[in-house]
């Protein structure tokens, strides 16, 4: 339950950084959320097709550059691009390196066949492979570039505008405002869970055994559902008797200057660079 | 089993876009249509709940802790549209905000643990719980097999989609460019941790919210729901609550018709997620261009085909060693597991609605 709470107050301390961050005057701040989204969803659609090793570094020392611009704290932004995802996809990839999983050329022989072990004998060849090595190196960091983006994308917009992003992408309206209204809401839900979790920890004297925290979980969980179904109809009420008819409509207005097109230009043309150099290596392998 | 970006070729998450933008519009426009009712705040709040619910970590044996999805929850309670919907609005909070789960990838998250997910809990739950009493323990049983299940069928669509991308990319050394497990190593992975795990978090969560609701508002298991969110009858599903007592002969045929339809759809789906995005005419073995056009295969051909052979030349079943041979191999797994699963569960439904006839429980008996 405390590492429940944790990830609680986790989601808390990072949605405000982040809002903190996009409230900054930075590069990526300036630009048009619009062509914000649009250049940076297809810059990591083009990193997931490079296939070479130095493309996906100097894509990584782009992120890094923009970031600085857009004074984003670089410890943090490291932090948050490298400590999750990519350190678990290290995990995933680590044992693809060796010859089971791709044979080829090895680079490194960890144990070979007939090798004694004490009293044992090994039956196999275990080595690291030069094509493992390659494959490995490559999915992790182009993994990690593709995260750079989106963490700097998602740290430099407010939700407000990346929903009004999405909505000129000719993302339905009513999926739109679903999604600006649940961003609110986690914040609501969550602010009860948490209570509920105080509530259950200042009445308790030591840990609960986990079968009876199982059957906990499952009522908060059950309480939250029915909360929510009450509220939905509490808001939907107010909604309606502050005029809402059904019909959709948005605030916010974006009005393109010469200089966000310039910043699209930029992403895009970066993207086809990669796409056709991404079969072309100065240095072969890593 | 969120997906991250780098873990699919091009090639397969443009087939699950391709797959997934009409299913999302339509979804999407319906609830759009009929604008006049409390959807927008229902489905905010099913969105919210599935996020927040993915942020509960129960403890599980062994000291490991794992997250229910809430597709099961939503997709029982609401409708598996809803739930379908619910999920991947969760998902794309989740990719926009924290980068978990990928961008390009977001199509084939949106599929596992949105459509299957959503789908496959509903009519597990739909079949099981047939003609229960509305408070019977059978109810919320089967709301706790629902979620195990529908996240098992999830985590094999994610192990599928990730084993087959070192068919699809490598280079010529047999260097892996996407995710670099063959099936052999992804679905036995996936499937165990979600069999022995995370399915019974998911099926703890689902059975637990079922019979807390019919401990605390009984009003929810029955017909309110629909009531409430009238014009969400999307195709399936949506129209009749799967918490509704008692069906019509009718309907029962119609549910397991839809199911049998839904199964046969899967197992086609397993050869087209194999060939559909598999660039399938670079992958054609010698043989094969021999049996399939009469021509004499060139020598360049064979000796690159030991090397595009050679990274799952030890899991492919004896005798399979093409593409071909091994999608069929595959094909022929799942009608078989299909069929095997399916006579099970119809074995069940038998002796199940017999027992019903032969002792018909009072309605309101708990």
């Amino acid at each position: 339950m405390d590492r429940t709470l944790g990830a609680f107050s986790r989601f808390f301390d990072v949605s405000s950084f982040a809002e903190g961050y996009a409230c900054k005057r930075g590069l990526l701040q300036f630009v048009d959320p619009r062509f914000k989204l649009i250049g940076m969803l297809w810059l990591v659609v083009c990193i997931i097709l490079v296939n070479r090793v130095e493309w996906v570094l100097a894509i990584l020392g782009v992120a890094i550059l923009l970031g600085v611009a857009s004074k984003v704290r670089l410890s943090y932004y490291l932090k948050r691009v490298w400590l999750f995802i990519p350190l678990f996809t290290l995990v995933i990839a680590v044992p693809a390196m060796f010859n089971f999983i791709v044979p080829g050329q090895p680079l490194l022989v960890v144990l070979s066949k007939g090798q004694s072990l004490g009293p044992l004998v090994s039956p196999w060849t275990i080595s690291i492979t030069v094509p493992g090595v390659q494959g490995a190196v490559l999915f992790v960091l182009r993994t990690g570039a593709a995260i750079s983006f989106v963490i700097l994308l998602a740290l430099t917009t407010r939700w407000t505008d990346m929903l009004a992003s999405l909505q000129s992408l000719r993302v339905p309206k009513a999926f739109v405002m679903i999604l600006g209204m649940t961003y609110r809401y986690v914040f609501v839900l969550v602010g009860i869970a948490q209570d509920m979790s105080f509530a259950l920890k200042s009445r308790t004297l030591r840990p609960e055994r986990s079968a009876n925290m199982r059957e906990w979980l499952g009522a908060t969980i059950g309480v939250l559902f029915h909360r929510s179904m009450n509220m939905s109809e509490l808001v939907n009420l107010s909604m309606i008797s502050r005029g809402y008819d059904g019909r959709v409509r948005k605030v916010t207005g974006f009005r393109a200057e010469p200089f966000d097109w310039a910043f699209l230009g930029f992403l895009v043309g970066l993207g086809v660079l990669l796409i056709m150099l991404r079969n072309v290596g100065v240095i072969n392998g890593i | 089993m969120h997906i991250p970006d780098g873990y699919l070729g091009p090639s397969t998450f443009i087939f699950f876009y391709v797959i997934m933008i009409p299913l999302w519009f339509v979804a999407s426009r319906k609830v759009e249509k009929n604008l006049k009712t409390k959807q927008i705040p229902w489905l905010a709040f099913g969105v919210a709940f599935s996020f927040v619910i993915m942020m509960f970590n129960f403890p599980a044996p062994g000291g490991t802790t794992g997250h229910a999805v809430g597709a099961a929850i939503l997709a029982l309670t609401l409708g598996p549209w809803f739930g379908f919907l619910g999920v991947t609005g969760a998902l794309l909070i989740q990719c926009l905000l924290f980068g978990d789960g990928g961008i390009t990838t977001f199509a084939a998250n949106s599929f596992n643990m949105g459509l299957v997910m959503s789908f496959v809990s509903y009519y597990v739950y739909k079949l099981l719980a047939t003609r229960a009493s509305l408070l019977s323990r059978r109810r919320w049983l089967a709301a706790a097999a629902s979620g195990y299940i529908g996240l098992n069928a999830a985590a094999l669509c994610c192990a599928i989609e990730l084993g087959v991308q070192t068919l699809l990319y490598h280079t010529a050394n047999g260097s892996p460019l996407y995710a670099p497990f063959p099936l052999s190593v992804t679905i036995p992975a996936m499937l165990i941790s979600h069999m022995f795990i995370f399915g019974f978090v998911d099926a703890a969560a689902t059975g637990f919210l079922v019979s807390y609701i019919m401990r605390s508002d009984q009003s929810i298991l029955a017909a309110s729901i629909v009531q409430s969110i009238p014009g969400l009858n999307i195709r399936v599903g949506f129209g009749g609550t799967p918490m509704m007592t008692a069906q019509s002969p009718a309907t029962k045929r119609s549910i397991f018709r839809r199911l049998w339809i839904l199964l046969a759809v899967l197992v086609v789906l397993v050869p087209v997620g194999l060939l559909a995005p598999g660039s399938a005419f670079a992958e054609w073995s010698a043989s094969q261009l021999e049996t399939l056009f009469g021509m004499t295969p060139p020598a360049g051909l064979k000796s690159l085909e030991n090397l595009y052979n050679a990274p799952f030349g030890g899991y492919s079943v004896p005798g399979a060693t093409t593409f071909t041979q091994v999608s069929l191999a595959y094909v022929l797994a799942a009608a078989i597991g299909v069929s095997i699963l399916g006579l099970c569960l119809f074995a069940f439904y038998r002796v199940k609605s017999r027992a019903i006839v032969s002792d018909p429980v009072p309605p309101g008996e708990a």
